[in-house]
Order: structure tokens, then C-alpha cells, then sequence
């Protein structure tokens, strides 16, 4: 039989039970203490890694082809049916996977999604798709990864602020270099396993994943891992290993050192080290170690950064909602999806716009809902290259105003459209194909982000003319790596009569431009998300998939001024 | 002495800074295997894997002047892969259950082992394991063959009249026998 521990362990790693977190912690510290039961562990995880890699199908890594430049992987031919004799001597009642078959299968899958689509469309109801992409993952933060990597993660940051913090969130990753906090409370969480509890004013240089130094300021450190080998330093001092949680207070060219818990060494520049006991603090100044009086409350703990975000998250939340609630409220607010009754609805996105015209709550296809900017208040998840929302607004605009909060998960594809106008054939397709017009009508938009991180909002020409289908304003770089997995305020505005295009970034104007042909917009029904592909797109292989989360949406039918997209984004913006 | 595998590598690399693209997919036929394998073993979704993998062909393909000749191309691929799950598991850390925490931090203790192990594993080694499965015993070869993941280990021990933890006990006696077998092969 195997042993307990071993077989909760094996049933946790494969998702089939939920163990309550004492039992976690348990199966952690043994893990973490018993290195032939850990071996053991790796080893068969490996071994069954091996054998899903060796069994599954070879994957098809067209991003990798298309960068390699032949249109097939030939070499890969030959491998490929070798691996299919070996497979053929086990008695097998799965076939291997067939790409000709499976292509097959996808077509049909398709065409069967797109006609539950426009029936469920047609009838107001929102079904679930059922066939899923298969998600590439483009290098788009690759050089600066491989340069120099993260070597700690902002984990929390509460009323924090800083001229380096600018901008920065919580979940924001951290290279080598200063980090400044000017006020509150930041947890940074690096990759080693040690947990810094930061006080601003204070200044901090992070050296690598394992060490640090405190310039000044005050800062609890605890790692999770006894002797990991993290070191923490002060002017003329180093905590070198710890098997418990200190704090450091830093002033000038003197520190003190209060041991929370467990036992700590320090270190001085002669290399000379020193042990401090539990409940014991000194004063380290030069070569002193002199002991100071005791003051473990002045440290920053869990409990109060804790209370701080709770606070945080409150007032600025409710701060958001009295906002929100005005743009709701104005005559040209065309749409307004805030997301905050939606979820009972399940399937259906209210406009909660007070002159919204026609039917224009959304129909929610295929993405879930998930945790938005505030811990009670839903955004949606847009993971598959179906999901998307379908929502009328019918009308003829010559100024619009377009704003969104959302947060990119990663670039898995070369496009990700945000917002774009659904044509009406692609609801009149006949069942056996669904066959949409390629070309374009003048005044359809769709408002996107490409693989690079830029910002684009394009006008359709009505043009027929190869390559002149789009009139495009785009901005520079707008994504970069640590913009992956934050909210971020979206907002463009567009002057159908001048032609002039604004995009705005976090609430400041990041791109003007003019367009030359420039088109009152005019659509019936919007989609957002994921759109469907036009024919040609089918043939061209485009490939579009937004992968992040939506949260908020409005559409004003006014240019709205600089000054008020600054206080959309001052006043919806999270907490920490 | 660099095996031959490793020696075309470099011959293959040297191919590619010359401008001949093409030459990379030596690389990838050589490494895809391995490389997979290193990520299943911290992933649990194999559409991840198989992402994940690509892209640290990618970054590998368009960073490989920062290779150095004569290094280990297997363990510079697992170091972009170390990057690539970092960034992977940092993207989903906030949407994460407790459950896929608790799997993230076992992945992060097992982290060392795992390099340990897959530092001796190349593409051949891995292929051997197909002949090997087909010795197996025949329950243990359907348990490897269907795999553990998700719901398929409820309905194979449903299909063998066993229960969850003697399917979990036969399946690392499966394992045990592999490892033994790629071995005495080699």
C-alpha cells in the first residue's frame, strides 16, 4: 500500500481532492523536510510527465514554424511516424491523434458553434461554446526576461507612492535596482522565498532573488523556508540566516535589529557574525552591537497591511460606485457596463445608461465571470477565441467616446480585439457554411491591441481596395512587460467630422492623429471580445484571441474631455 | 566529450547564426521531447505545456546569441522555461483557488529534484519509454496509457474495479518499472 502522506499528496497534485490547509501545511513541512520522500515525489511526477508528453500528440507550433519560414516542419515528418510504429505495437483502443481528422472534427465543431450562435442570438439567450483554441503564446517580453529577470514581485502595495512606484500595482514584478516607497505599506515577495514588509518613507536595493539592502526605512522580513541562504543588509551589517521573522529599522548610517521570532545571525564587514535571540533587539552602528529596548509593535505586519487594503479597497470602491453612478446618469452615455448586478443575471450584461436606446444589454457567450478591480465586484474573463459579448446599439455617431478598464493575462495571439462592429450577414449565413463578407462597410471600427502592445482603433474605409480596408490610428507601446496582468483604463475618442483620434492610457492622452478618411460610425450590433472572422480572415489564418479580463465599459456619444478621462481613471482605479 | 546529440546542436547552432533558419529545427527536434516533459512535470493543463514549450523555442531562436558555445543548450532551454513559468504562474496567481496554489508551491519545493532529474533525460531516453509501456503488465499499461489527469482516473478506476488509492499505488509501481526499464536499455 502506499503510504498516506504520498497518496494525498498524488491526489492533490492531480486535482482530484481539495485538502483543507492544515493538511497542506503538513504535506509542505514534510515535503520541505524529508528529501527521500521529496525524490520519491519528483520522481514519479516525472515519470508521468514523461509518459503524457512521450502519449499526446505533437503539438503543431505554427508560431515556431512561421518564424522558422517553411510552411511545414518536414523534418518532424519523419519523427512523427516513427513515433506512430512504437505506438501502433501497444494494443491500442485510442487511436492516435490524426490532424487531418481532427481538422475535420474542428470544421464541423465550427460550423455547429456559429449555428448555436445566431439561433441563440436570434432568441436572446447566450450558450456556451463548446470547442476551445489552442492558445500561442508570442515573445513579446522576451529579451528583457532573459536579460534581467524578476527578482521579486510587488505583492501588495497599500497607499503607497513614489516616484519609481508611479503606476505600479499590486502583482507588479521587480528587477534588480531602487526601489523607493514614500508613504504606506508594500509586501514584495522574492523569488527565493523570502517576504519583505516594507514602511515608506524607505528606500530599498534589491541586489538579486536572495538579497537586499535596506537604505532606509523600516521593514519586517520573514523567509518561508528556514536557511534558505537570504540576506538582508544594513550600512556595516548583513542578516545572513534566520530561522524566523526579523525587523530592520534603518536611519541614517544606523539600524536596529529586533528578532520577532527564532534565532538570527548577523554579519559584520569583517565577516565576523554574531547570533541574536528571540525577543532581543540591538543597535548596529559600525562595530557596535549593543543591545536597545524591545519594540516589536513598531514593526509592519500581515495584520497591518491587512486592515490597511481592507480600507483601502473600501473607500476607494464606494468612491468608484458615487462616479460610476454619475456617467449612468448622463444624457450622452450611450452604454455603461459596470458589471456590479450582472452576475445574478448570469448570461446577460445590463446597460445600466439611463437614456440607453433599444436593446443594448449584452449577451454574455462563452466568457465567465471572475474577480474584477475590488475583491465583491465581478469583471469578465475572456479566455477562449470564442468568447465574447454580443450587444445593439443601434445608431449613426460622428463623435464617440470609448473606455474600458481591462487587464491582459498574456499575449497568446497577434490580436486581441477589444470592441468591434458586428456585421449583419454574419447572422443571415446559410447553415452550411457560415460565409461573411470580407470586405468592410465604411464606418464598422474595431478596437484592438497588437502583439507588439500597441493600441489601435481603426475606421472601416468602405474602400474595396486591397490593403485599404482600415483607416488605423494606433499608439506606440503602450503593453510592456509589467503592464501583463494589471488593470489598466483604456479610453479613445474620435471626431468623425475632423478625423481626429485620441488614445489615452491611464488616464493621460498617449496619441493624437488625424484620420484622411475619416467616417461617421454606424452600426447595429457591437461585439466585444472576441469577434467572429470574416471569410477571409478564415483563409488568411488571422488569428485573433483577447486573453485577459474586462471590467467596466462606457460608451459616451461626446468627445469627452482630457481632463474627464483623467478622472475616470483617478477615481476607478483599484486600491492596491 | 559532448554527446553526439549535443554536438549537432552546436553544429545546428552555428548553422543558424550563419542565417540559415532552417537549422533550428534540428534543435527543436532534439529538445522538443525533453523540454515538454520539464514543463508537464510542472503544469498541469498538457495546452500549457505545449504553449509554454513553443515559446521558449521562440525566445530561444531569437536570443540564441546569447548562448555560448560549449554550454549545455538543455539546461539554457530549462532556464528560459524557469522564466516562462514564473511569468506564467505571476499571471495567474490572483485567479489562483487554493488548491492550484497549494500545486504551485509543491512545483516550488520540487523544483531542484525536478532539475536534477531532468538534466540526465533527452529526447532518445524519453522515446525509449514508448517500447517500454508495451512490457508493462496489462492493467498497469492501461493506467499509463489513459493517464491520471482530471476525470479520466474516477472512470478508470470505475473501469477496473479498483479504488482511487490503489490505482495511485499501481500507477507509481508503473513508474517504478519504467525508470527500470529506460535504464537497463540504456
Amino acid at each position: 500500500m502506499m503510504e498516506k502522506d504520498f497518496e494525498d499528496l498524488t491526489a492533490a497534485w492531480l486535482g482530484h481532492v481539495e485538502l483543507p490547509a492544515e493538511r497542506q501545511s503538513a504535506l509542505l513541512a514534510r515535503l520541505r523536510s524529508d528529501a527521500l520522500f521529496r525524490a520519491e515525489f519528483a520522481e514519479d511526477a516525472q515519470m508521468r510527465a514523461m509518459t503524457r508528453a512521450i502519449q499526446s500528440a505533437e503539438p503543431r507550433w505554427l508560431e515556431l514554424n512561421e518564424l522558422i519560414a517553411r510552411p511545414d516542419i518536414e523534418a518532424d515528418a519523419e519523427f512523427e511516424e516513427r513515433v506512430a510504429e512504437e505506438w501502433i505495437r501497444i494494443d491500442t483502443d485510442r487511436k492516435r491523434l490524426n490532424w487531418t481528422r481532427w481538422l475535420g472534427f474542428g470544421f464541423a465543431a465550427v460550423v455547429i458553434w456559429l449555428g448555436s450562435v445566431m439561433v441563440a442570438f436570434q432568441f436572446g439567450m447566450g450558450s456556451r461554446p463548446t470547442i476551445s483554441a489552442t492558445l500561442k503564446t508570442p515573445p513579446v517580453n522576451l529579451p528583457e526576461d532573459a536579460v534581467r529577470a524578476p527578482v521579486a514581485i510587488l505583492t501588495r502595495i497599500v497607499n503607497g507612492a513614489g516616484p519609481v512606484e508611479a503606476g505600479r500595482q499590486s502583482g507588479s514584478p521587480l528587477r534588480p535596482g531602487r526601489f523607493h516607497l514614500d508613504s504606506g505599506l508594500a509586501q514584495l515577495d522574492f523569488v527565493d522565498g523570502a517576504r519583505l514588509l516594507l514602511r515608506g518613507p524607505a528606500s530599498l536595493e534589491l541586489a538579486s532573488a536572495v538579497e537586499a539592502r535596506l537604505l532606509q526605512g523600516a521593514a519586517t522580513c520573514s523567509l518561508d523556508s528556514p536557511g534558505r541562504g537570504f540576506r538582508l543588509s544594513t550600512p556595516g551589517w548583513a542578516v545572513v540566516d534566520t530561522s524566523g521573522t526579523f525587523g530592520l529599522e534603518v536611519v541614517g548610517s544606523n539600524a536596529e535589529l529586533h528578532t520577532l521570532s527564532g534565532v538570527l545571525t548577523v554579519e559584520n564587514q569583517a565577516g565576523q557574525r554574531r547570533e541574536l535571540a528571540e525577543a532581543s533587539a540591538v543597535k548596529l552602528a559600525g562595530e557596535a552591537f549593543e543591545p536597545v529596548l524591545y519594540r516589536p509593535a513598531f514593526f509592519p505586519s500581515n495584520g497591518e497591511i491587512d486592515r490597511l487594503e481592507r480600507e483601502a479597497v473600501a473607500n476607494r470602491s464606494v468612491d468608484w460606485w458615487e462616479h460610476a453612478q454619475s456617467w449612468s446618469r448622463e444624457p450622452e452615455t450611450l452604454l455603461h457596463y459596470t458589471f456590479m448586478s450582472d452576475v445574478y443575471r448570469d448570461r446577460r450584461v445590463e446597460n445600466h445608461a439611463v437614456a440607453a436606446a433599444g436593446d443594448s444589454h449584452g449577451i454574455v457567450i462563452g466568457a465567465k465571470w471572475t474577480e474584477g478591480r475590488w475583491p465583491w465586484k465581478k469583471a469578465l474573463e475572456f479566455r477562449k477565441r470564442t468568447d465574447r459579448v454580443l450587444l445593439g446599439l443601434p445608431g449613426n455617431h460622428a463623435r464617440l467616446t470609448l473606455a474600458t478598464w481591462l487587464r491582459v493575462d498574456g499575449f497568446t495571439q497577434p490580436q486581441y480585439v477589444l470592441l468591434s462592429t458586428k456585421q449583419p450577414e454574419q447572422r443571415e449565413a446559410d447553415d452550411s457554411f457560415p460565409t461573411y463578407p470580407s470586405s468592410r462597410r465604411r464606418g464598422e471600427i474595431r478596437w484592438m491591441i497588437d502583439r507588439s502592445g500597441s493600441v489601435q482603433f481603426k475606421v472601416a474605409t468602405g474602400s474595396s481596395e486591397s490593403g485599404q480596408d482600415w483607416d488605423t490610428a494606433a499608439t506606440p507601446r503602450l503593453f510592456k512587460d509589467d503592464a501583463i496582468g494589471q488593470w489598466a483604463l483604456l479610453a479613445v475618442t474620435y471626431d468623425a467630422d475632423s478625423g481626429a483620434v485620441t488614445h489615452f492610457w491611464n488616464g493621460k492622452p498617449v496619441s493624437k492623429s488625424v484620420m484622411s478618411n475619416a467616417a461617421p460610425l454606424e452600426f447595429q450590433y457591437l461585439e466585444l471580445g472576441n469577434p467572429a472572422l470574416s471569410e477571409s480572415e478564415h483563409r488568411g489564418g488571422d488569428r485573433y484571441g483577447f486573453f485577459g479580463s474586462l471590467d467596466e465599459l462606457l460608451i459616451s456619444g461626446r468627445i469627452l474631455e482630457d481632463r474627464e478621462v483623467a478622472e475616470l481613471f483617478i477615481n476607478g482605479k483599484p486600491a492596491s | 566529450m559532448p554527446a553526439p546529440d549535443e554536438l549537432d546542436i552546436q553544429t545546428a547552432i552555428r548553422k543558424v547564426r550563419d542565417g540559415d533558419k532552417e537549422a533550428f529545427r534540428r534543435v527543436v527536434k532534439v529538445h522538443a521531447l525533453p523540454l515538454r516533459a520539464f514543463l508537464a512535470g510542472r503544469l498541469y493543463h498538457l495546452d500549457d505545456v505545449d504553449d509554454l514549450a513553443q515559446d521558449c523555442f521562440i525566445t530561444a531562436f531569437e536570443n540564441l546569441e546569447r548562448f555560448r558555445d560549449g554550454e549545455d543548450f538543455g539546461a539554457w532551454l530549462r532556464g528560459i522555461a524557469r522564466n516562462k513559468l514564473m511569468t506564467h504562474f505571476r499571471t495567474l496567481a490572483r485567479r489562483k483557488s487554493a488548491m492550484e496554489r497549494f500545486r504551485g508551491e509543491i512545483a516550488e519545493v520540487l523544483d531542484s529534484d525536478h532539475e536534477k532529474l531532468a538534466a540526465n533525460l533527452s529526447g532518445e531516453r524519453i522515446e525509449r519509454l514508448l517500447r517500454c509501456i508495451t512490457e508493462l503488465p496489462e492493467k498497469m499499461r492501461r493506467i499509463v496509457r489513459a493517464g491520471l489527469e482530471g476525470r479520466r482516473a474516477a472512470e478508470l478506476a470505475l473501469e477496473l474495479g479498483m479504488s482511487s488509492g490503489a490505482l495511485y499505488t499501481m500507477n507509481h509501481r508503473a513508474n517504478k518499472l519504467l525508470r527500470a526499464c529506460m535504464e537497463k536499455s540504456e
